[in-house]
């Protein structure tokens, strides 16, 4: 009689048990949802309507504010830069107060043709404000919801600003990726309206501009704090130039221990630890690093020539570019936080005030490409890509331009122009379009948008 | 003591200015001309100047179109060809009529049966309307993708081609639409199409997977259906890998992770 050998060992057949079970696992872990998509499709700007807020309420204050939030809603959305809006005339004239109300099909259908609809309630009871704001995509009648937010505070026409600022940076939060909106945010800049040259602040879209510093003296280049706390800014003081610090916190100037010899420029690490800023001990000014508070200073450049604008890689904290005139005229060069890795990135012409991209990737300065008398062209913004040194120019034959800085989401760029007439501050978007002015009178210059 | 004559001693001798004035005023041209002839000749090989414009440092000027994107939205019109080639190849050729042997030379011809006449012709009718010339063939492959922005936002859930196992899409796409074409349009702007060759055909096309967790932050990229260039795969990734985040996966969606496929189609130089 012939044994029959089993087919498997019993070791051999435990193991195939055990795979078995692990493969039909892995087939039952697949429960996540798979979406599709791809690059041919089209990738165009979102059509977003706005519409004008349902006054919910018989108070008075309610058609006060109305108007300005319903205008700086519209603003805000406009100027991120991201969607195609619906203008007023095209969209239908109704105002849905709650998703109950709102009809997407007469959204959708022409002239106004919009893919989202921002839309909501707006009412002040007993001096609060309380305001309901809804997006819908107004393709999906199945399921329009993307966001549904509430706000309440004291009615005020600043509040009334600033719950629109907060809706519109939720919408575009949420479509544009969520890199976050800059509607809360605010640019400090140098302004000699009162007759001294000193810090003022306004919003990003030009409104509520008011004077921060009152020093009686000359202030130059403000630079607020990542955290928003404090603004670090250079003052002509009895003992020259030195870095002062302003606190937002307390309102007033702070101790701030600058060194000697003439100190300027002041630029703040990403993440708030480290300060950059030039100072000449010796005559020739130079780079130095130091901490937030002022001490273990360090110097990273010796070359001959001025050395001077430092702006930090605010991604990685470790890179610094700046301004040499170690060639003769000035030109951007970069390198690491302890002077390592010097590269020069333009190649001629006289080039300042560099600013980095939030996301690393992008310096932004002011260059006059042909230096010289009689030579063409002025001095124009211009953005580098820092890895692949491909510049565009993104202001032609306007006037002197200078000094850009980014805004946090990296979309848009503001900086100082001078048409005849004193400099004023104007903002743009990162490719050069959408140029708006900012300020309108008195001499406007240095701008520095906040971090958030 | 001696007397020297006048004649001897070379200092009394007159001397003539002609000739060696001559030789100065020769020497004399000859430096000024080499000195303007060397300026003049040093000048074609000019080096460094001092603050010069020249371009040997290498900043190259681009246009917006080609810089690695600014997170603004950039257009890019969909594609309609979807084939592999610019030049499909035509209709195969029409069959030849067959063609009637020519009757012999002694063949003759049979006589047909004589039909009865048929009753009255049959009442004229209306000849049917001519068709509608049929449509002119389209390049666009019908399976699935999700339609322009302006047709309903639901997106087909197709399951990875490559994997064995049958995974159900979930509806997502119809749920959060908006949601996909953020994801659509971030990959879409970080995309670097001069990373591409050139020598790419249009149309040809790289699968590529990755998971978005619930911060939205893509990772697992992988490739999962390769096209025939190298330089379109790598071009894709890197387009997934530098996405940050796509921003947090909607609250109503209850799943921890989101799968996504995402195809990126080389749409030619333009």
């Amino acid at each position: 009689m012939r044994v029959r050998k089993r087919f498997l060992s019993p070791n051999s057949r435990a193991l195939l048990l055990v795979l078995l079970f692990l493969l039909l696992r892995q087939a039952r872990a697949g429960a996540q949802d798979w979406v599709r998509t791809g690059t041919n499709l089209g990738a165009p700007r979102i059509r977003l309507a706005a519409a004008d807020f349902n006054p919910a309420s018989p108070d008075s204050q309610t058609l006060e504010l109305k108007p300005t939030f319903d205008t700086t809603l519209l603003n805000d959305l406009t100027n991120a830069g991201i969607f195609d809006m619906v203008s007023k005339s095209l969209a239908p004239p109704v105002m849905p107060a709650s998703p109950q109300q709102i009809d997407l099909a007469q959204w959708a259908a022409p002239p106004a043709n919009a893919a989202m609809v921002a839309f909501g309630s707006f009412a002040v009871t007993g001096g609060r404000l309380a305001v309901y704001g809804w997006l819908f995509d107004a393709k999906n009648p199945e399921s329009p919801q993307i966001l549904g937010k509430q706000y309440n505070e004291v009615a005020s026409q600043d509040n009334a600003r600033l719950i629109a600022h907060r809706f519109a940076d939720e919408i575009i939060t949420r479509l544009g990726g969520g890199i976050p909106g800059i509607a809360e945010t605010h640019i400090y800049y140098i302004s000699s309206r009162g007759g001294n040259k000193e810090v003022w602040q306004m919003d990003y879209d030009g409104q509520g501009q008011h004077q921060v510093t009152h020093l009686g003296t000359i202030s130059l280049s403000p630079r607020v704090s990542p955290d928003n706390e404090r603004i670090a800014f250079v003052s002509l003081g009895r003992r020259g130039w030195s870095i002062r610090m302003y606190s937002l916190v307390l309102g007033r100037v702070v101790n701030f221990p600058s060194m000697g010899g003439t100190t300027l420029s002041p630029a703040w690490s990403g993440d708030g630890s480290k300060m950059a800023f030039s100072s000449s001990p010796s005559g020739d000014p130079e780079i130095f690093t130091s901490d937030a508070s002022g001490g273990n200073v360090k110097q990273i450049t010796t070359f001959r020539g001025p050395d001077v604008s430092p702006t930090w890689n605010p991604r990685t904290n470790s890179q610094i570019a700046w301004c040499s005139g170690r060639t003769g005229l000035p030109q951007i060069y970069t390198m690491e936080a302890d002077g390592t890795n010097v590269q020069r990135l333009t190649d001629g012409g006289y080039a300042t005030s560099p600013s980095w991209s939030p996301n690393g990737q992008f310096l932004a300065f002011a260059w006059t490409r042909k230096y010289g008398p009689g030579a063409p062209g002025g001095q124009d913004i211009y953005i580098m890509d820092i890895a692949s040194k491909r510049w565009t120019q993104l202001t032609h034959d306007q006037g002197r331009q200078d000094f850009p800085t980014w805004s946090p989401d990296g979309r848009h760029i503001v900086f100082q122009r001078e048409q005849g007439g004193g400099p004023e501050i104007w903002t743009m978007l990162a490719d050069g379009t959408a140029q708006r002015r900012l300020t309108q009178t008195g001499g406007n210059s240095m701008p520095n948008w906040s971090w958030k | 003591m001696a007397v020297y004559s006048g004649n001897d001693d070379i200092l009394d001798q007159p001397e003539g200015i002609g000739s060696p004035f001559a030789k100065s005023t020769f020497l004399h041209v000859l430096i000024f001309a080499l000195l303007i002839g060397y300026g003049y000749l040093h000048s074609f090989f000019r080096e460094n100047e001092w603050g010069s414009n020249n371009t040997q440092q290498g900043a190259i000027q681009a246009t917006l179109v080609s810089t690695a994107a600014l997170p603004l939205p950039q257009d890019h019109p969909p594609t309609d060809n979807v084939l592999a080639t610019e030049t499909p190849s035509p209709a195969p050729a029409l069959e030849e009529q067959a063609t009637e042997p020519l009757p012999l030379p002694e063949a003759v011809p049979i006589p047909e049966q004589q039909t009865p006449p048929k009753a009255a012709p049959k009442p004229q009718t209306q000849p049917p309307p001519p068709h509608p010339p049929p449509p002119k063939p389209q390049h666009k492959a019908n399976y699935g993708e999700a339609a322009p922005p302006n047709a309903p936002r639901s997106t087909a859930n197709v399951s990875n081609a490559n994997s064995p196992v049958a995974v159900t899409g979930g509806d997502f796409g119809t749920r959060f639409g908006w949601y996909v074409d953020v994801i659509k349009g971030k990959v879409a702007q970080n995309w670097y199409l001069p990373e591409v060759e050139q020598s790419t055909p249009v149309g040809a096309t790289v699968y590529i997977q990755f998971t978005v967790a619930r911060d939205g932050s893509p990772s697992n990229i992988s490739m999962a259906t390769p096209s025939g260039s190298s330089s379109l795969n790598s071009s894709c990734l890197h387009a997934v890998q530098r996405v940050d985040t796509f921003g947090p996966l909607p609250p109503g969606y209850n799943q921890s992770t989101l799968n996504v496929l995402y195809h990126c189609t080389y749409p030619g130089t333009r």
